[in-house]
């Protein structure tokens, strides 16, 4: 649908109307004309596209993010500020793109653009400046003709260069600048984001509405992968427009403290919470396990879910932490749906017409957490398997509670009750992680399909029992009796 | 005026400013307003009878100009080396993702929602999955017409069946060798094939002008070769087509073929004066156009109970696809080097390029070397492990050393490599002799594994390169080739040379990047890791014509014989008294007199090179000289595996070549090291998984997966320099060898690790922990 936003390209402000639905990735390319942004694989794999995106975050500060412009839908620029190459190089070249030239780390180049605004955006954003970051912040990027090594070493001449900068935004972007990493006058204009002209809509519905003319659109992660050309007459709202959509509270319900969690809650606001991290403390070292920087930054909590694959990650760490979900019915009715319960059979929904879902509700007692994948990489892939628990020790020793879910051997996500049961009352030991790992051999119907054979899933179902286990108490050195 | 060489420093690639700041236009941007758009309707059946299509509503819908299919083309053929390959399927699909049918529309969008529109029928056919099922009695023909298909004549096709090249070695008597050899080793090596995924996808755009000539911009590696192709297929002379080459996002063999241009040509000459756009998805990349060849091997090896080997008898199958295209010189030039980088006196060996019902295969780095050296190097590891033998040891020991022949019967001349050096340089960079097996306190098992490669690169006994050398007012030198930039920076290599050879500052030589077929000398194809060889023998050549014009002019103002001067630092010059001389401004455009009077005229100089003493194969035993110059090395690995549940990554990886000369260390450098990683994520990771009826269930860069950053190990590039007499400075190619031995050195080190041995790609955890639990019971 066609509509007027508000946005900003590199320096430029555009009061400009757009297809709602049509690639940011498109636009920049054909209609502003910025050849630098490269398409590899218009499915957010491979990072050629990557540009750098500012808007506000949820308690109104501003945030720069590396994404990828594949999957990112022209309305959900309204009120946003996009950085290409173009933008970065207006002054000349910058100490970013002179590193990756020094080390000769651009071969056909083609990748490089890409590589270059992530570690810029790593240079604006990163917590932490030093080369293990660095290597996280451009996980989302492929390359063919380096076999990395020589980003490798780009990246960690940069880190030696910018190892001082300070935490704000607006200092560093001011530091930046005065070394070159940012054209002035560009980086002036990062620290505020544009207005935007439209009104935000909060709720996610399910992806296969009714009405499929009316979807919402969270991050546009899977959506536009599963729609690369959606027809122009589509009419998309963007949960994340609204930046409360992204707020995660506590809250109290009688007596009980409880967490919501916004319809457009993204896996970076999720992982980066302190609340969330007070809950399940430590949680936030699964981050890198899940998808890669871009889509991290952008994929939602809440379209996770209504995607409905067995094995999404968000859903079994949401499974474990007793997530429940709060739909919201058309003429203002709600329910709250128990996680596991919401998949009825694989990518069915147990959402009635005309609801939509507004957020999610955890439990608020803290848990000790642990979450295990196997992929056939070790990281950023989808997973063959995956695995999250949850549990609350008693005094003695025992385990309290348990919430245990697995995914990739079923349908849809599941909640291991067989498993739960085994561990509450119980004194971890060797014994008990080998009746667990028997559990998880057994549990669903784990087919055959390219992600992995379904022997070898259960095999790995058994293993990442263990795993957890063994990252749970590690005061119990469980591996040397389990992996002898 | 002495002056330091230039040679073996690594400037600054003169393209990675462009490059980083994103200012480069590759091919498909520099569409240009009021280009037409194509959109391609693929197959979904690996093999099916084509039944009606119906593209009316499709060409209803607003926007559409045309749709078309094979019905449109009715008899063109198209293919490198052989014409099997229509540009839209005719009759029958032969693999999943065969372009059935093209809408045309004035923008992408439009082209797209009227492909949705076409409806097509098709009644599926059995579908051959590997060579092995397409060579048994009563599977299906593939290509009925075999026989009658174009073909060059080193090509042995054989009508009637799934055979569509056959090379043969026959070099000394391999059956009575292995008769009466005490040790004798067989086995079976496989793997499927895959794809090249460079980062840009395929493009081509081209425009038939009104005055009759088609012009092309593509993402190719082969500007010329796409022109004489276009001509044959399109029946229009060379003369009326320019094929335009921007630089490349990566080849890698998989833009060396004809590809997209044909279907594009066809249709731009159905809208003449429009541009036409015919650009590929990433997954039509990986599974319509063509990827790199599968294998199943066959290898015995006799020798002695010191470990000498006596004969080798193998059978290389290679999986084509369904059209053999650039495959069966793929196939031929396994032959030429099947033995591996080892005397071998007596070897028994038939290659066949067979068609099955895959996608197609077309060259990719290392051109049938991969799977040969895989081949060989596991059957080296059978040998050793029955010996009792350390596999280094056992390879040290067979090396090719010059005065050996070839499989081909071709002595290997003193230019040669030194392969022993190469592997000494990988025994101390892996500490090999510190042990090759141990078991880390963890549980996982960390092992090493040893291969050796060498690769002549396979070409028309013609190949050719050419360059001409002009100046600019202020002295300084362009060099022209018709070399593609594809990130192997070939032209920063050339660069080096010119300014070498004309003694001057490299801020002063420039090289010409874009390769166009009406403004750029002729040059066979970037490929075969011979851009800086041949390219570099013309470039040479053109310096030393544009040195014999300059000093004809200076000889005139300077009074003197024109063998007493010298170029060199920007100037012409007495040899014998340096102070007299001119800036080289001053002559290169012609000498102008204090009087006005003027000599000379602009420079130019002319280089052309081409391949020297090379001969075609004899078809019964392969006799010949088709490798004009072989590099030779060796790569190792070290492995870390999880035995638990085959988790399993290298952690070092080490390659040693003998490049002849240095001439641009960086970029050697680079070339080698990104060849390693691809051969890690070849070995470990990459191949199209089919369903029961070859569908490819895998292609897309979600499911087919590439070595990601963090994943690399730790990098080990070694130069060793035994200088290649006839090379520009006694360099040779080196762009794809790094990938060569990398599957064998890594499966021999996770067979060590895993204690069964492994004989089929990819190793992924999954395939590693079934073989272990398989050999357990």
């Amino acid at each position: 649908m066609k509509r007027v936003i508000r946005f900003r390209l590199n320096t430029r402000l555009y009061e400009e109307e757009v297809q709602d639905e049509a690639l940011a990735l498109d636009w920049i390319r054909s209609t502003a004309g910025l050849k630098g942004t490269k398409e590899g694989c218009r499915e957010g794999d491979c990072g050629a596209c990557l540009v750098l995106m500012g808007g506000r975050a949820a308690d109104g500060s501003t945030e720069w993010k590396g994404v990828t412009s594949c999957t990112l839908g022209m309305g959900d620029l309204d009120g946003r500020h996009i950085i290409t190459i173009e933008g970065l190089a207006a002054d000349g070249l910058t100490p970013v793109m002179e590193a990756m030239l020094d080390e000769g780390a651009s071969q056909c180049g083609f990748c490089s653009p890409g590589f270059i605004l992530a570690l810029t955006g790593f240079l604006v954003s990163g917590v932490s400046i030093d080369p293990v970051a660095a290597m996280a912040a451009v996980e989302g990027n492929l390359c063919r003709c380096t076999g990395y090594g020589s980003i490798r070493r780009a990246a960690a001449t940069l880190c030696a260069d910018f190892a001082d900068l300070p935490a704000g935004l607006a200092p560093r972007l001011a530091l930046l600048a005065s070394r070159k990493v940012l054209p002035p006058e560009l980086a002036a204009l990062m620290a505020s984001p544009p207005e935007a002209l439209g009104v935000a809509e909060a709720a996610f519905a399910s992806i296969h509405p009714a009405d499929p003319a009316r979807v919402t659109i969270g991050g546009g992660t899977d959506y536009y992968v599963r729609n690369p050309d959606p027809e122009p007459d589509t009419a998309p709202r963007f949960s994340d427009q609204a930046p409360e959509a992204r707020a995660i509270r506590k809250a109290l319900v009688s007596g009980q403290a409880i967490l919501e969690l916004g319809a457009a809650v993204n896996t970076d606001d999720f992982f980066s919470s302190l609340l969330v991290r007070a809950m399940a403390p430590g949680i936030e070292r699964f981050a890198s396990d899940i998808a890669s920087p871009p889509i991290r930054a952008r994929a939602t909590l809440t379209g996770n879910i209504a995607n409905a694959s067995p094995i999404a990650d968000m859903t079994a760490i949401l499974i474990a932490l007793g997530a429940r979900l709060v739909l919201e019915g058309d003429p203002g009715g709600e329910r709250l749906v128990e996680l596991p319960d919401f998949f009825l059979g694989y990518k069915k929904l147990d959402l009635h017409a005309g609801e939509r879902i507004r957020g999610i509700v955890l439990p608020g007692e803290p848990v000790m957490f642990n979450f295990e994948k196997a992929a056939k990489r070790a990281r950023l892939d989808i997973a063959t398997v995956n695995s999250a628990i949850a549990v609350r020790m008693a005094a003695d020793g025992s385990i309290a509670a348990a919430r245990y879910a697995v995914g990739g051997v079923a349908p849809v996500p599941l909640r291991l009750k067989e498993a739960e049961a085994l561990l509450i009352g119980k004194k971890p030991s060797a014994a008990l992680a080998r009746q667990l790992g028997a559990l998880a051999y057994e549990a669903g119907s784990p087919i055959s399909d390219v992600r992995g054979a379904s022997r070898y899933r259960r095999r790995l179902m058994e293993r990442l029992a263990w795993a957890h286990c063994i990252r749970l108490w590690p005061e119990l050195r469980l591996e040397e009796e389990l992996l002898a | 005026m002495t002056r330091t060489s230039q040679l073996g420093s690594s400037p600054e690639r003169s393209d990675a400013p462009a490059k980083t700041s994103g200012a480069l236009r590759y091919t498909d941007d520099r569409v240009r307003p009021g280009t037409l758009h194509a959109a391609v309707l693929y197959s979904p059946h690996a093999h099916a009878d084509i039944g009606r299509i119906d593209c009316a509503a499709a060409l209803a819908f607003p926007g559409v100009r045309g749709a078309f299919t094979g019905a449109d083309w009715p008899d063109v053929l198209i293919g490198l080396y052989m014409g099997d390959k229509p540009p839209l399927a005719r009759g029958r699909v032969r693999y999943y993702g065969e372009p059935v049918a093209v809408v045309v529309a004035d923008d992408e969008a439009a082209a797209l929602e009227a492909l949705r529109l076409i409806r097509a029928d098709f009644t599926p056919l059995p579908a051959l999955g590997s060579p092995r099922e397409a060579l048994a009695p009563g599977a299906p023909i593939l290509h009925p017409d075999l026989g009658s298909y174009r073909r060059i004549a080193a090509i042995l096709p054989e009508p009637g069946s799934n055979v569509a090249n056959r090379s043969r070695i026959r070099k000394g008597d391999a059956d009575a060798a292995l008769a009466s050899s005490p040790v004798v080793v067989e086995g079976e090596f496989s793997f499927p094939p895959g794809d090249h995924a460079a980062m840009e996808p395929r493009v081509a755009i081209a425009e038939f002008g009104l005055d009759g000539r088609l012009t092309v911009g593509s993402s190719t590696q082969s500007p010329f070769g796409v022109r004489t192709l276009l001509s044959k297929a399109l029946g229009l002379p060379e003369r009326d087509i320019e094929v335009i080459a921007a630089p490349v996002g990566g080849g890698f063999g998989g833009k060396a073929g004809i590809q997209l241009e044909p279907l594009a040509c066809l249709l731009a000459m159905r809208f003449p004066g429009r541009p036409v756009r015919l650009a590929n998805t990433r997954e039509a990349d990986m599974v319509s156009s063509p990827g790199r060849p599968g294998l199943q091997s066959r290898v015995r090896v006799g020798a002695t109970r010191e470990g000498m080997i006596q004969a080798m008898d193998m059978e290389l199958l290679f999986d084509s696809g369904a059209y053999a295209d650039y495959a069966v010189n793929v196939s031929r030039a396994a032959a030429v080097a099947c033995t591996g980088p080892y005397n071998v006196p007596n070897v028994k060996a038939d290659t066949l390029c067979v068609y099955t019902n895959h996608p197609f295969a077309t060259a990719f780095r290392g051109f049938g070397h991969i799977e040969l050296s895989y081949a060989t190097e596991r059957a080296l590891d059978l040998l050793a492990a029955r010996l009792g033998m350390d596999p280094l040891e056992l390879r040290l020991k067979n090396a090719a050393r010059p005065g050996h022949t070839t499989p081909t019967g071709a002595t290997l001349d003193p230019n040669t490599g030194d392969l022993p050096a190469c592997i000494a340089r990988v025994r101390e960079r892996l500490d090999w002799d510190a042990g090759r097996r141990a078991v880390l306190p963890d549980g996982r098992i960390r092992a090493k594994g040893i291969a050796c490669f060498w690769k002549a690169p396979a070409i028309p006994t013609f190949t050719d390169a050419a360059a001409t050398l002009s100046f600019a007012e202020d002295g300084s030198a362009v060099l022209a080739t018709g070399v593609v930039e594809l990130g192997q920076g070939s032209f920063d290599g050339l660069r080096l040379i010119v300014a070498e050879a004309l003694g001057m500052d490299l801020a002063m030589v420039r090289v010409l990047r874009d390769a166009d077929t009406d403004r750029s000398p002729h040059d066979w194809t970037t490929a075969a890791s011979r851009s800086l060889f041949m390219a570099g023998r013309a470039a040479l050549e053109a310096v030393a014509d544009a040195v014999a014009q300059i000093k004809r002019v200076a000889s005139a103002p300077l009074r003197c014989p024109e063998e007493d001067l010298e170029v060199s630092g920007g100037r012409v010059f007495l040899r014998d008294d340096p102070e007299q001389g001119l800036p080289l401004s001053t002559v290169v455009l012609g000498y102008v007199y204090p009087n006005g009077n003027a000599i000379g005229g602009p420079v130019i100089g002319r280089g052309r090179y081409i391949a020297r003493g090379l001969s075609g194969m004899d078809p019964d035993t392969g006799e010949g000289r088709p490798g004009l110059e072989w590099t030779m090395g060796a790569e190792g690995v070290e492995v870390e595996l999880d035995p638990r549940d085959g988790g399993f990554r290298v952690t070092k990886a080490a390659c040693a070549m003998d490049v002849g000369r240095l001439i641009h260390p960086a970029l050697a450098r680079g070339q080698v090291v990104g060849a390693m990683g691809m051969g890690i994520g070849y070995a470990t990771r990459e191949a199209f998984v089919f369903d029961s009826r070859q569908g490819v269930q895998n292609g897309s860069l979600r499911d087919y997966k590439l070595l990601r950053y963090g994943e690399e190990p730790e990098y080990f590039a070694d130069f060793v320099e035994t200088p290649q007499g006839d090379g520009p400075y006694g360099a040779r190619g080196l762009g794809e060898q790094g990938i060569i031995g990398m599957p064998g050195a890594i499966a021999q080190a996770a067979s060590l690790a895993a204690g069964v041995e492994l004989n089929e790609l990819p190793l992924t955890p999954e395939h590693l922990w079934r073989a272990m639990r398989e050999a357990r019971s």
